[in-house]
């Protein structure tokens, strides 16, 4: 083994949104290199935006990724208001919270069971799965298909929604539009309760790592649109503040950027990140469900994310419950906005983790710059250097198994490679 | 048409010739068929298959074709190769000289792994594992060849959607009548 050279080349990585390819290099039983590289198509949506109107920003931005457009639509939409200086209705708040436990319920399910449970249950991909685990697919389908109906319902349609707008909705759902989802909102608390219990029971390699957490944190509830920005290393900040700590840093193997804490490296964002540091803010039903399989903060090994990610189902779907139950329509769907110039920053929670922009407006309305941060590219670093070091315990493992296995450590973080890149060059090497 | 037969056409509307499907969806209604539209989310395609006697669906495809060539796949009578989504026994669809089986491998769709990590091969494969495919069931592919962001649909895709979009509107009346 000693000096011996092995590469373990992963060209398209399966089960993650989008495409991406991996290369680790070991030299006998150290890892000489890691390089995750993405390939997606360009992002060129931070230049589209300059001299457009803000009030097109949401429906552009929402095309950035076609499973998480929500999040790109109330990043938007939250800082273009801070620019504009623009106060919501509390019931527009709460719907755009609802709005946002749609889609983070049709995330996580998705992540889950179709692309993150295979690899734990030992099967190539979600269709052979379902040979042996019918009813398990047939759940993950009904939940996603919850979540799609909630963002359906509100923004109009579930890919790309249309009624999110600066001020508001364009248009908003009647009370009893709501409450048709009662019903599959308490089937979905069941059937992710039950997620919790049965993803627990997987086997997770020993992996841990000292990660420095980062997720907004709110006074009262467990953070979607809004709250300061704050690090298991004793960060706090406004979201106005992110640019003078968060550095993204271009890497040649890789089309998206990397992005770094000033004076510190890397950090994690996502559901880890927002349990380790929110706990107590989830609603009682979704601790219980976490503390009953032993699942206590902090959590550090990175495997175990698909157990968070079926809690924090249960809070969405509990969350989603609550808002049905308390929601009146607004008095005023949308508010006219008095237009001005200014700059607006906002940070919020897609289901892979924070989401930053920002949007400088002259004062007819129009974009001048716009900064568009996404979770993934915040992770990216991240993922390697767990890939550096979980690499390491799979140098005597044969070649494919090791292969999988750091496919797998990927897709812990349920990378949503589609929105993290900013240009294009596809390049397929065989050995 | 006929109560539990669809038309539905599959595609991305910003990546060039990843609209192929919704243009034919679109032409057909044009043309007094209904049909539907499936955006990126295979998983939704699931529901336009469910509880249907005869589904058509339209994509983009690449099998290495000229572009605007037309290709179906009879599904229910050819299962994909699993794992790899390649399939086979495409029939080759020429309006004027007829058609003609051949073996390949094909890409419904621009990417193999597509953005939910399921390409409409692999969708449907899923949908016959949960007995849920339609009794009949074929897929048409419209080769692409440019699918950047914000790109138009190339001119011989444009071509073959409207050749399609006929051919299709066609059976229907047959059907209908």
């Amino acid at each position: 083994m000693e000096g011996r050279t092995r590469t373990i080349k992963v060209d398209t990585l399966a089960r993650i949104e989008g495409e991406a390819a991996l290369q680790i290099k070991m030299r006998g039983q150290q890892v000489a290199d890691v390089k995750l590289s993405i390939y997606e198509p360009p992002r060129f949506f931070e230049a589209f935006l300059r001299g457009r109107h803000f009030s097109e920003a949401p429906d552009i931005t929402a095309r950035i990724c076609g499973i998480c457009p929500v999040a790109y639509q109330m990043s938007a939409i939250h800082a273009i208001e801070r620019a504009l200086g623009v106060t919501i209705d509390p019931m527009v708040r709460l719907l755009r919270r609802l709005f946002y436990c749609g889609e983070w319920i049709e995330s996580h399910a998705l992540h889950v069971f179709m692309l993150h449970a295979p690899d734990f249950l030992g099967y190539e991909d979600a269709i052979q799965m379902a040979q042996d685990h019918r009813e398990l697919v047939e759940q993950a389908l009904r939940l996603k298909k919850i979540g799609n109906d909630i963002v359906r319902l509100i923004g109009g349609r579930e890919i790309h929604p249309l009624s999110a707008a600066v001020g508001g909705f364009y248009k908003t759902p009647s009370k009893r539009d709501l409450q048709t989802l009662e019903n599959d909102l308490l089937w979905a608390i069941d059937a992710s309760v039950h997620t919790v219990k049965l993803v627990s029971g997987f086997e997770f390699p020993e992996f841990e790592q000292a990660y420095e957490f980062v997720a907004l944190s709110h006074p009262n509830e467990y953070p979607l649109n809004e709250g300061r920005l704050i690090s298991s290393r004793g960060l706090s900040l406004d979201a106005a503040e992110y640019e003078d700590r968060f550095v993204e840093q271009h890497v040649k193997h890789s089309n998206a950027l990397h992005s770094i804490i000033r004076g510190s490296g890397s950090y994690l964002v996502g559901p880890l990140a927002r349990f380790n540091l929110n706990f107590d803010k989830l609603p009682k039903m979704a601790q219980e469900a976490a503390r009953s399989v032993g699942l206590n903060p902090p959590v550090h090994n990175p495997f175990r994310s698909i157990v968070v990610r079926a809690v924090e189902l249960v809070f969405a779907c509990a969350e989603a419950l609550r808002i049905v139950h308390e929601y009146e329509p607004p008095a005023e769907p949308r508010l006219e906005v008095t237009t001005r110039a200014g700059v607006g920053q906002a940070i919020t929670e897609a289901p892979r983790g924070i989401l930053y922009h920002r949007y400088a407006l002259d004062d007819q309305g129009m974009i001048l710059a716009v900064k568009i941060v996404p979770p993934t590219s915040q992770n990216q670093k991240r993922i390697e250097e767990d890939l550096r070091e979980f690499a390491a315990q799979l140098v005597a493992w044969p070649l494919d198994e090791a292969t999988w296995k750091c496919e797998q450590a990927i897709r812990n973080y349920d990378p949503c490679i589609s929105c993290a890149t900013h240009f294009l060059r596809l390049k397929v090497e065989r050995e | 048409m006929t109560a539990g037969v669809r038309i539905v056409g599959c595609g991305n509307p910003d990546r060039g010739d990843d609209a192929a499907g919704l243009l034919l969806a679109r032409r057909m209604r044009e043309l007094g068929v209904e049909s539907s539209e499936e955006c990126q989310d295979t998983f939704s395609l699931l529901d336009s298959l469910r509880n249907a006697v005869d589904v058509t669906l339209v994509d983009a495809a690449v099998s290495g074709a000229p572009p605007g060539t037309i290709k179906r796949w009879d599904v229910d009578t050819n299962p994909t190769q699993p794992l790899t989504g390649e399939i086979h026994n495409i029939t080759s669809l020429d309006m004027d000289a007829g058609t003609s089986t051949e073996e390949l491998d094909c890409t419904f769709g621009h990417y193999r792994t597509s953005t939910h990590g399921f390409d409409i091969a692999q969708a449907i494969e899923l949908a016959r594992t949960l007995n849920q495919l339609p009794r009949r069931l074929r897929v048409y592919g419209i080769e692409g060849s440019q699918f950047e962001i914000c790109t138009q649909p190339s001119t011989e895709v444009l071509a073959a959607v409207e050749s399609l979009a006929r051919h299709l509107a066609a059976a229907d009346s047959r059907v209908q009548s």
